[in-house]
């Protein structure tokens, strides 16, 4: 007997610690970012305006209770993801410590999108498809059940753009996830949806474009791409960029959906176009990264190993690229040469520069690692 | 009843070495080697490849391949494989079917493999190197699909997952490294218009058949067309999402396999329906002259003016040599004239005849020629039909593979295909009375099934030497003996194979793919057209439906060849084969001119080895497993095994530990360790054991004790054959056994054994159905210090299975076991397993004896249940009809108990059989009055 009762304050303690709300708590949202969304932007341009000098080493690792989705947010001082196990995780960002985490699903692909201070979670299996988690007060604001997705939401304004696994788009209220209109595509959406200008851009993997009103989810016009698309679009110049998978490269205008210009490369393309602005940049998955004009002339470019597993993020002067071989490049955007090669012990799977210059990757299957400029040690 | 836990120990460390060593361990056939290879290690940037140094030159080549492959399949993946990959080489097949990275027989139509364990690829080449390419890039598909769905579990947290089934497996790896060719089509063609294909829902009906891989390789191919290849790579990345491999397929694609099958085998029967208005299959029009089983490489033979096809079949489980008169089956003809000449597959002279690859051929004389595997390499063989009887037999010390052999016109000489050490495969001639060898080409190309002009002057033979053949094309060409000069007969990307000359020399028939399918061609005056500059005229002779190949004349110019049609390789003939010219297409060839380019794959650059050197073993962990049982009486008993070897898998070391103990007390007395190794590398196959054994036991002979064994044990196996070789070994061990009731004694015990083995058999469904077994065992056991113990143990068990019809046999056992001395076992006898209806383990003696009859047939070949929500299959369930006699005694023989009855036998899925027996005892004055059923499971002896 008295064996049972030890064993049931065990068990209890155990249950009433680990259903405690993941213990990320913002005090000062006034010093927060507005938004964050995978691609920094809702455009997807994967830039940040900070600086990374190189060479970078490893300074903290961390463990884990899964792999990071392939998108880290920085809020403040806080580095929060999601895994692909369903975990939702904080942790300091100078030390990678005070990890908290609450396993929130069975299976989320996609990363989260932030708006203060809300944190968006959409997710792929489980009871729920998308969760809003308020970050001030520490609990769930709402859930929706099912609407299950592949795709890191869209927060203009007061709504949340949700796209689900069998096509549907909903524009959600942020505050009490209400609907405020949706819309029924004709095929499964499985990548990050783009926003510009109050256009929203939606991609099917069979090749499908279409753009919406971002008002009222009207449609605006449709654009059947002839080969298949794995990835998600990008928006800049008033244009739409999108690779697919035979190794085509398309500028749509965005307003009216026509190809205004179209290139040729020998690769399939798995990630999307980055930009700053002043060009794009692309990887092929036979390792080649492309700097292309936006009329899709390549410019330059550098052989790199391996396929890559983000997309390729941008700062002032470098990209930074992860690979599954191991690698991690910084390329000097100025001289287009690369400026660090790092390899890991394992496969990167997500990275975040952040507005100090810090760069946070994800490794397989269960780390966290924080880089820096030479100045820290080596440690991992 | 407890049988002795010692002897049950020893038992699984005995089959630990045994088993290692023979395939098996009581019986089982052996796995041989007979070359000592000087392993060498090219570390590329992504591959460690292990090879030999004569086959150097292939093994560059495939490390360029490799890594061509690798980047490939990246960007098809999606993904990168971050280990290394270990590769390894073989020059041939039969080099191939030595190596131990697994402890299987590999059959000749396996072209490599990819293990789980270590993650080895192994592939051989076999003369031909844009096949060693296309096998190096099947196998990597399986590497990167392996690793990829591993790191999708993996990320998303999960143990196990929809793993795709293996249509998926094999569809994927043939779509991603082969193109669809004649062979395919002529596979997934007959399947659909024989009425035999199936949809992915009834897909396991041809489980690991080449129909399978034809037909996964289709779908995938349907799938790119109209859902997107990329489907196929989402599906691998949705395993994680489902249990079953189905979901992902309809959460991929947006429709279940029901609705797929729907469409798919539409879109079949839309593509090939059609040809039927316009095309035969040649059973219909033509003369069949074998029809069962698989019939291959018809050649012509008269007999005193009367016509013969000989031919290699397999026809019963053996591939073998056979003859039947040249004279039309009808429908329901049974073949009984069919002649066996030679069996194969069941002796080590005659080991495997190459029945997709090699030709036969027999002169005026009657005298065939015909190569087989025998020990080594391959063996020339001269057979007298008229004597039936080998005359002469010949091995070159050079080749390993020798293919093809065919007569010149006067009969002494033999123009073959062969297959050296080093990977590369020339045309011979070997010259019968001067017993001399002449190599006629001697270069990287593949030169194969040559043919005589009938003046001797030319030779007709299939090479990729031409221009095109580093994409795949096989064209014919000729060469002129008294120059040394080859010409081109035939150009294009086609492959075109097996020429044959006409009698008066005016025509060429050979096999062709050119229009997508095999099909018979006709070149008219071939040595005009390639030597004297003449326009070549050939003819497309055969359209049909199935696929028509190995095309032999008759002098009066009728034709033989093989066809598969309905599943089934047969052999036709047509008469008056020239009637087709009046209504053949004529094929438009490009001016042939001598054409010097001569092409070659590029090796391995040296930039991209970054290392290489001899071969050093390093041991990795292959599997380790702990297990813990519950005995009413013993109590708890837990351990775990290791088993580690070299990438090579040539050297093994197991290692065991286990305990027994009752209490906290006594767990160093019950503690039980055994460390193995065992080394396959060459052909004496060794191990050695050391062990510390000890716990409690209860023998009905001995009661209950205490026994502590500490000691070691030698064993040597020595193959002379795949199916026949002796073992000893030799056992050392300290003994301590206490009965506990002032009953103790200590021995140093001695233990020497000896084993001939001997298994030829074929196995059926059940159990053996042809072939034998034989096992005689002596040994003698002594203690060397006190003389406490001291017997001789010997076992003999002969099996033979005779063969009455295809499913059916006629099965005699005769088992005698004796020990005779102190201390000895005794042997427990009774049971499904040997003499049936008595109560298993009910007799037991020092001595055994038992004879056992059984007569094995089919008893219902498909028998479904099928409910409103599902259903149930149960194929190939058997019958028996048995009669056992034996019994166990110690001293006195006691007179034979018996059983006699009928039995069902029911096979699930390969790993275990269900065996019901319903009889009655004898003891063969009366029998018994009551009728016993006895349920259990295990083959047929």
């Amino acid at each position: 007997m008295k064996r049972l009762l030890n064993i049931l304050t065990l068990w209890l303690l155990l249950f009433l610690f680990g259903c405690q709300n993941p213990n990320v708590r913002i005090n000062s949202l006034s010093e927060l970012p507005e938004v964050l969304q995978a691609g920094f932007n809702s455009e997807r341009w994967y830039f940040t305006n900070a600086e990374i000098s190189p060479p970078i080493n490893i300074v903290k690792k961390k463990g884990i209770s899964g792999l990071a989705n392939p998108f880290l947010l920085p809020v403040k001082d806080k580095l929060i993801l999601t895994t692909y196990n369903g975990y939702l995780v904080s942790m300091n960002k100078d030390n990678l410590g005070n990890v908290a985490n609450k396993r929130i699903g069975r299976g989320i692909s996609a990363p989260a999108a932030f708006s203060r201070p809300l944190l968006f979670i959409p997710a792929e299996k489980g009871k729920y498809g998308l969760q809003a988690y308020d970050l001030a007060g520490r609990q769930f604001l709402w859930k929706k059940k099912q609407l299950y997705s592949r795709s890191s939401p869209l927060v203009p304004d007061q709504m949340i753009i949700h796209a689900t696994l069998k096509g549907k788009i909903f524009a959600l209220n942020k505050i009490n996830g209400e609907v405020v209109w949706q819309y029924q595509n004709s095929k499964p959406i499985e990548s990050d949806l783009a926003l510009h200008d109050n256009i929203l851009i939606a991609c099917s993997r069979d090749g499908l474009v279409t753009a919406l009103n971002l008002d009222d989810g009207g449609v605006l016009w449709r654009k059947e791409l002839p080969e298949h698309i794995y990835t998600s679009p990008l928006i800049a110049n008033d244009c739409i960029f999108i690779p697919d998978m035979k190794g085509n490269v398309f500028k749509l205008d965005l307003k009216k959906g026509t190809v205004v210009e179209k290139n040729s490369f020998n690769s399939p393309f798995y990630q999307p176009f980055s930009t700053d602005g002043n060009q794009l940049f692309l990887m092929g998955s036979e390792g080649t990264l492309w700097a292309l004009d936006f009329n899709l002339r390549p410019l330059w470019s550098v052989s790199l190993k391996g396929t890559p597993t983000t997309p390729i993020l941008i700062t002032k002067n470098h990209l930074l690229i992860a690979t599954y071989q191991k690698k991690v490049y910084l390329i000097d955007k100025r001289n287009h040469e690369i400026a660090q090669e790092l390899t890991l012990k394992n496969r990167p799977a997500a990275a975040v520069v952040d507005e100090k210059g810090t760069v946070f990757i994800a490794m397989e299957y269960d780390s966290v690692l924080r880089l820096e400029s030479s100045k820290g040690e080596e440690k991992q | 009843m407890q049988r002795k836990l010692v002897f049950r120990i020893i038992g699984i460390l005995f089959i630990f070495i045994v088993q290692a060593l023979a395939q098996g361990f009581y019986f089982g056939r052996n796995k041989v080697q007979y070359t000592h290879f000087n392993w060498q290690i090219l570390k590329t940037e992504h591959f460690d490849i292990y090879y030999y140094p004569e086959m150097q030159d292939v093994a560059e080549k495939g490390a360029q391949f490799a890594e061509e492959s690798y980047r490939a399949l990246e960007q098809k993946f999606n993904y990168s494989v971050t280990y290394r990959i270990p590769l390894i080489f073989y020059s041939s097949h039969l080099h191939f079917q030595q190596t131990n990275v697994t402890p299987g027989f590999i059959p000749e139509n396996v072209g490599g493999f990819f293990e789980f364990i270590k993650g080895r690829v192994v592939v051989p080449g076999n003369g031909d190197i844009k096949e060693f390419r296309r096998v190096i890039r099947h196998e990597l598909v399986h590497v990167f699909m392996h690793s990829k769905i591993a790191n999708v579990l993996r990320r998303y947290d999960k143990l196990e997952g929809a793993y795709p089934p293996l249509w998926f497996v094999e569809g994927l790896a043939e779509f991603w490294s082969t193109d669809w060719d004649a062979q395919a089509e002529m596979v997934l063609r007959d399947a659909v218009l024989n009425n035999y294909v199936v949809g992915l829902e009834n897909i396991y009906q041809i489980s690991g058949t080449f129909t399978m891989y034809k037909v996964g390789q289709d779908v995938m191919r349907y799938i790119a067309q109209n859902y997107g290849e990329d489907k196929i790579l989402k599906m691998m990345e949705l395993v994680w999402k489902y249990p079953y491999f189905e979901y992902c397929f309809k959460e991929a694609l947006g429709t279940d396999y029901e609705e797929f099958d729907h469409k798919y085998l539409y879109d079949l029967k839309k593509r090939y329906y059609p040809l039927l208005k316009n095309n035969d299959f040649s059973e219909q029009v033509c003369e069949t002259i074998v029809r069962q089983g698989y019939n291959f490489k018809p050649a012509y033979y008269e007999i005193n003016g009367e016509p013969y096809v000989v031919f290699v079949a397999n026809r019963t489980g053996y591939s073998s040599i056979y003859m039947r008169p040249l004279k039309p089956l009808s429908l329901k003809d049974k073949e009984k004239d069919v002649e066996l000449l030679v069996k194969g597959e069941a002796s080590s002279e005659f080991e495997a005849f190459h029945v997709f690859d090699s030709r036969i051929d027999v002169n005026r004389d009657g005298i065939l020629a015909f190569s087989s595997k025998s020990g080594e390499t391959d063996v020339l063989y001269l057979y007298s039909i008229p004597e039936r009887k080998i005359i002469a037999r010949r091995q070159f010390p050079h080749l390993v593979g020798i293919y093809s052999p065919a007569w010149s016109p006067d009969g002494n000489e033999i123009v073959f295909s062969g297959l050296d050490f080093g990977g590369y495969k020339d045309l011979y001639i070997f010259q019968v009375r001067q017993k001399r060898l002449i190599k006629l080409t001697d270069d990287f190309y593949a030169d194969d099934d040559p043919a005589w002009s009938p003046d001797g002057r030319f030779i007709a033979f299939a090479s990729d030497r031409g221009v095109q053949g580093k994409e795949g094309a096989a064209n014919i060409f000729l060469l002129d003996r008294q120059s040394g000069e080859i010409r081109y007969l035939t150009f294009g990307k086609e492959k075109d194979r097996s020429p044959s000359f006409s009698a008066d020399g005016k025509y060429l028939a050979f096999t062709s793919d050119r229009k997508g399918s095999y099909n018979i061609y006709l070149i008219t005056d071939p040595v005009q057209s390639a030597f004297e500059r003449k326009p070549v005229r050939m003819f497309k002779m055969t359209s049909y439906l199935g696929a028509t190949f190995d095309p032999c004349w008759t002098p009066q110019n009728g034709l033989l060849y093989g066809t598969f049609e309905k599943g089934y390789f047969q052999i036709r003939y047509e008469p008056n084969f020239l009637t087709h010219l009046t209504t053949a297409e004529r094929i438009v060839q490009p001016i042939l001119v001598k054409d010097t380019t001569r092409w070659s794959f590029k090796n391995i650059v040296p930039q991209k080895v970054e290392e290489r050197k001899p071969y050093v073993r390093k041991y990795d962990l292959d599997f380790a497993q702990t297990q813990v049982s519950q005995d009413p009486i013993f109590g708890t008993t837990g351990g775990a095994q290791l088993a580690f070897t070299d990438m090579l898998g040539n050297d093994q070391y197991y290692l065991l530990i286990y305990n027994n103990a009752r209490v906290a007390s006594e767990f160093w007395k019950s503690f039980n360790v055994a460390v193995t190794k065992i080394s396959l590398e060459d052909r004496v196959n060794w191990g050695v054991s050391l062990y510390r054994f000890a716990g409690y036991y209860f023998y009905p002979g001995n009661a209950y004790f205490y026994e502590e064994r500490v000691g070691g044990i030698v064993t040597f196996s020595y193959p002379f054959s795949q199916f026949t070789r002796v073992s000893v070994s030799q056992n050392l061990a300290y003994s301590d056994k206490d009965w506990f009731f002032n009953k103790r004694r200590r021995a140093y015990l001695n233990s020497s054994y000896i084993s001939l083995v001997n298994d030829n058999s074929i196995w059926g469904p059940s159990g053996p159905m042809d072939g034998q077994r034989i096992n005689i065992t002596f040994g003698n056991t002594y203690d060397l210090a006190f003389s406490n113990v001291n017997y001789l143990t010997g076992l003999i068990d002969v099996r033979k299975y005779f063969r009455i019809s295809l499913r059916s046999a006629y099965a005699v056992r005769f088992l005698s076991l004796f020990n005779e001395g102190r201390e000895t076992l005794e042997y427990y006898f009774g049971g499904s397993w040997d003499l049936r209806l008595y109560r298993r383990w009910s007799l037991h003696g020092k001595r055994i004896l038992l004879i056992s009859q059984e007569l094995r047939f089919p008893l219902i070949d498909q028998l479904g249940i099928r409910f409103p929500m599902a259903a149930l299959r149960f194929q190939g369930i058997r019958g028996a009809l048995f009669l056992d006699a034996g019994n166990a005694w110690n001293n006195k023989f006691p007179g034979f108990k018996g059983s006699f009855g009928f039995g069902i036998r029911l096979n699930l899925g390969n790993v275990l059989v269900l065996r019901l027996d319903i009889g009655r005892k004898t003891d063969f004055k009366s029998i018994g009055k009551k009728t016993i059923t006895q349920f259990f499971f295990g083959w047929d002896f």
